[in-house]
């Protein structure tokens, strides 16, 4: 996505892009209950606690983990929602 | 016409129907029954499998949290009727699928269930906007 360097945030347009990706596999996961959906979704949430313990806790002590899960998350969702047909397989 | 959500909701619905009504019409202790029973087990298997699919491709297209909610919700409702009318039927067909199923559709209801408290929590967020520097403008 194009991006103004005036226009960033803390988190990064590669954190984002990675978020984005792994929350399109596991929450759009064709099947829920494989080996696969899992890891990612473990994945998403350990990578969600890292940016939270190294970055986002530190600077807005006001914000909670599961908030900024929430908010990453919806973050994601717009950016996926956004995309036109064909659209690419989780 | 299109496929709309209320397509895809009635004919499950029948299959569910049509897997009760086969059930009771079935004698067990037939061997033919259990061959037949299945054929309609595998079509509810079918129906719950490919309405997850469905309703994860909807939900993560979905910009808003809630309306995503609402989706599993709806899934979870279906997979709840399911498992009510598999109840009895595995203990009356224990060798026909039935179990294996009401398990399956256990666990998707939980996947669903899962699924509908993460994106209730995630509309609850959409209230209060995130900071202004956590993440980059989207253009």
């Amino acid at each position: 996505m194009p991006q103004d360097p005036a226009s960033g945030g803390i988190i990064s347009e590669d954190e984002l892009n990675r978020l984005v990706e792994l929350f399109r596999q596991f929450e759009g996961a064709i099947d829920p209950l494989s080996v696969h959906s899992r890891e990612i979704e473990w994945e998403f949430n350990s990578f969600i606690e890292q940016l939270y313990s190294q970055k986002v806790g530190p600077t807005f002590s006001s914000l909670t983990l599961a908030q900024f899960r929430s908010h990453a998350r919806n973050y994601c969702r717009m950016r996926v929602s956004k995309e036109t047909p064909p659209f690419p397989c989780p | 016409m299109g496929i709309t959500a209320e397509h895809v909701k009635s004919v499950n619905r029948c299959q569910i129907a049509e897997m009760e009504k086969l059930g009771k019409a079935l004698d067990p202790k037939e061997p033919r029954s259990c061959e037949m029973f299945a054929v309609q087990v595998r079509n509810v298997q079918a129906a719950v499998i490919h309405t997850y699919q469905i309703t994860a491709f909807a939900c993560l297209r979905e910009p808003d949290p809630a309306a995503a909610a609402a989706l599993w919700k709806s899934l979870m409702e279906f997979c709840e009727e399911a498992l009510r009318a598999l109840q009895g039927l595995k203990i009356a067909y224990p060798f026909c699928g039935a179990p294996e199923l009401y398990d399956l559709t256990l666990d998707y209801r939980s996947e669903a269930e899962k699924r509908y408290h993460q994106n209730l929590q995630d509309s609850e967020c959409l209230k209060t906007p995130p900071p202004a520097a956590l993440f980059p403008k989207m253009n």
